[in-house]
């Protein structure tokens, strides 16, 4: 029997009201211009825009309890807030707070919790998760870092990748493998034996870093052993915010081409009105409005605890990355000459789309995610 | 922020579901899968067969007592004023028990909203009651040999005469024409105005007695659901214009736009059981590990689920009372599509590589092949997916009309 149950997708006044005010408030500091402007410079954001994410707008802790400096907000509203970020491209680290602080939450160590969550809640500190390796992000079967205990602590050694703004992050949480099996640790931006590169990114509104660990001072959080569940769970939560943020990103870049196609003009006409044009504009809409659905289905699932989190998720991030690509590419077809121009935005919109389709795993890869969950 | 329904829908859902269950004739579920989809022609024979069960009109008879046919049409006129709400809850309730929501098919569709919205009171009166007992079945006139996606050139010809209207002329692709009693007809009744001006929704008496001959259409997968109709001084009284003479284009773009709220909602209920039969059939044939496969299934499941979600946000913004949004004019895209390019994948995966037919007269296929040929039909019929885009285009983006070359 189907559960009848509604979801609701109706947004709140003071659900409007946060994404009214963060839209005004990246408008006016944290624009698209801005992005391009920062993509070539160090560290790649600004760090005092960060800090008002937090301070002033309340939007980095929104997910997390009261008691732990945070909101106490749902991932509905998180979702808001990145759909937000991802129209601009901010390339700070927004997302990898939001996925470290989800990581935290998930692995319930209370400790952990209250020593590192008020920070960067309120954006005085930036944290990020280290769990990628060359399998691929979130994995607890191909860990290659390895935690052991010296001296009373825990040293880790080996090495990850893909680090979100891991070159700047104050905190690093670091999926290791014990003797008893995969845990969890965070390590300070500070300690020794740590080092950090910034990769040159095809997305270069998204700063990537390889993180080094040698003998690097960690400390546990959880038990030893019990990182698999909240690294999974904190997965899932990880895709469904990524799949939020590129569904931002699709609709700026579809506000783009719209814009052309209704004022450009050839043949005496608006190119708007050709047939050719606004058959593949509809095709869009179709890819744009499903994605943004199975989004927002996937944040309010995550908030009212549904079983089909995993599912939900791959699906919302395998098809907000599908349809991310195919608007940026229609983006530059439909603008012709100019959209193949550095100068045009087009390409920022392109290169953040193709980036999003890999960042968290390809898009085989979550429908892989997928089948498996359903038991297939 | 999962809402469950509040106290008075999740009574009425109770309601309704004890009411079917104590009205349901035992084993009316068990003689077809009622939520098959139309579009999957060859398949969906099993409904019509059985509908001719006496178990199914018994069921009939105890929805039209208990006053569940076109519940969502005014107290007024013998429904019960349903919102789309309401209606949806019934529509879900009656796939939950597995029994079949009774419809009147076009009359209760295209018909009745059109009365509802553009007939006298005198006219619901006389047309809407016949709807409901299912005395009158409507087939519908609208496309013609030379008319199909530019509805408003139609020709055939509406004359007034008297007290009546005569109407001569060629309609086609009529689906329900072997059991309707009435057609509704979009005609010509001034030659001399603009073309979307001169036209007029009638009613008319669908018998060879009124001099119209119909001769079935054979379509691809062997059945013979439609037909083509041929009106030759088909003869109808003026009360059954409907909105007015040449106000048709009007009552007809009304009736099309009619909303059918509940249908999203449920949508994926009947393309779900549709996907675990396809992990079955490639199991079966040994392909369930193929990564090709693997992938096609993953995106098979992904747009059954992605009109569940659609069904629940349709449902949230009826809860919140709003319009329809963008979601609602993609979804007859989304499914169509959707289950043209499933049919090409699934025929893939079919015994004998989809080559062989079952062997018995006429053109049976297998569920596969039904599948690869009858869903080339869900891109045409009620609007061709190349329509489809010009109004998702132009109504939801704004883009400009294409400059027209005659009125």
């Amino acid at each position: 029997m189907a559960e009848i149950a509604a979801v609701n997708f109706e947004l709140a006044d003071y659900q409007r009201d946060l994404v009214d005010a963060t839209r005004q408030f990246l408008g006016a500091r944290a624009s698209l211009g801005q992005s391009r402007k920062l993509m070539t410079a160090e560290p790649g954001f600004d760090a005092a825009v960060h800090r008002q994410l937090g301070s002033e707008l309340g939007l980095l802790g929104l997910h997390v309890p009261e008691e732990h400096g945070g909101a106490g907000a749902g991932f509905t509203e998180v979702a808001l807030a990145l759909q937000e970020t991802g129209r601009v491209l901010y390339p700070g680290p927004y997302l990898p707070t939001i996925i470290a602080l989800e990581l935290l939450l998930q692995a319930g160590d209370a400790a952990a919790l209250a020593r590192l969550g008020p920070p960067l809640a309120d954006g005085s500190a930036t944290a990020s998760v280290a769990w990628a390796e060359s399998a691929g992000p979130g994995r607890v079967d191909h860990i290659t870092v390895t935690g052991s205990q010296a001296g009373g602590g825990w040293v880790l050694r080996g090495s990850k990748r893909f680090v979100i703004n891991g070159d700047t992050a104050d905190v690093l949480l670091v999926s290791a493998l014990t003797p008893e099996g995969p845990s969890l640790f965070s390590v300070s931006g500070q300690a020794s034996g740590l080092t950090r590169t910034r990769r040159p990114t095809l997305d270069q509104t998204r700063s990537l870093a390889d993180v080094g660990f040698a003998d690097t001072p960690a400390e546990l959080i959880g038990a030893a052993g019990a990182a698999a569940r909240p690294i999974s769970a904190a997965f899932d939560r990880a895709c469904a915010a990524l799949a939020a943020e590129t569904v931002g990103v699709t609709d700026a870049t579809m506000e783009l081409t719209l814009g052309y196609l209704k004022e450009r003009r050839q043949f005496g006409r608006l190119i708007g009105s050709f047939q050719a044009l606004k058959h593949r504009c509809a095709d869009l809409v179709l890819a744009i409005e499903l994605a943004r659905c199975a989004a927002d289905y996937t944040a309010r699932a995550i908030d009212a605890d549904n079983d089909d989190i995993t599912t939900a998720s791959a699906i919302a991030l395998s098809e907000a990355a599908l349809a991310a690509q195919r608007v940026a590419g229609e983006c530059i077809q439909m603008h012709g000459g100019i959209g193949f121009t550095w100068e045009h935005d087009a390409h920022l919109f392109f290169k953040r789309a193709r980036a999003s389709a890999a960042l968290l795993g390809s898009v085989a890869g979550h429908r892989e995610r997928l089948l498996q969950s359903i038991g297939v | 922020m999962q809402l469950q329904l509040t106290g008075e829908l999740r009574e009425f859902h109770e309601e309704i579901v004890g009411w079917i269950h104590d009205h349901a004739p035992r084993g009316l579920s068990e003689l077809a899968d009622w939520s098959t989809p139309w579009g999957n022609m060859a398949q969906y024979q099993q409904v019509v067969r059985a509908r001719q069960h006496e178990l199914y009109a018994d069921w009939e008879k105890a929805c039209v007592e208990g006053q569940l046919i076109c519940p969502q049409w005014p107290q007024a006129v013998g429904g019960r004023g349903w919102d789309a709400i309401h209606a949806a809850i019934f529509d879900i309730a009656c796939h939950e028990v597995n029994v079949p929501r009774i419809s009147r098919g076009f009359g209760e569709w295209l018909v009745g909203p059109s009365l509802l919205l553009q007939g006298t009171l005198e006219q619901q009166q006389a047309f809407l009651p016949p709807i409901m007992s299912g005395q009158d079945i409507y087939c519908q006139g609208f496309s013609e040999p030379n008319h199909g996606s530019d509805l408003a050139a139609v020709e055939t010809k509406g004359v007034v005469d008297g007290d009546e209207i005569v109407i001569s002329g060629q309609k086609v692709w009529t689906s329900d024409a072997t059991d309707a009693n009435m057609i509704f007809v979009l005609c010509r009744t001034d030659p001399e105005a603009p073309k979307h001006a001169g036209l007029s929704f009638v009613l008319v008496p669908f018998t060879p007695e009124n001099n119209i001959e119909v001769r079935p259409i054979m379509m691809i997968n062997g059945i013979a659901d439609f037909c083509e109709d041929f009106f030759d001084n088909a003869r109808a009284p003026l009360f059954n214009v409907i909105g007015g003479l040449n106000n048709g284009w009007r009552v007809a773009m009304t009736a099309l736009s009619y909303e059918r709220g509940a249908d999203a909602t449920t949508q994926h209920l009947s393309y779900l059981p549709e996907f675990w039969a396809l992990v079955e059939q490639a199991s079966a044939r040994g392909r369930l590990t193929d990564p090709p496969v693997r992938q096609r299934l993953a995106w098979a499941y992904a747009n059954v689920e992605l009109m569940r979600y659609a069904g629940l946000r349709s449902l949230s913004r009826l809860l919140a009372g709003g319009p329809p949004g963008v979601l609602e004019s993609v979804s007859k895209l989304h499914w169509s599509e959707y289950q043209r390019e499933l049919g090409e994948f699934a025929i893939e995966l079919d015994d004998d590589f989809g080559l062989i037919r079952p062997d018995g007269p006429g053109y049976p296929v297998t569920r596969w092949q039904d599948l690869y040929l009858s869903s080339r039909s869900g891109t045409i019929y009620s609007g061709t997916s190349e329509i489809q885009r010009n109004i998702i285009a132009e109504r939801v983006l704004g883009l400009p009309k294409e400059p027209r070359v005659n009125g």
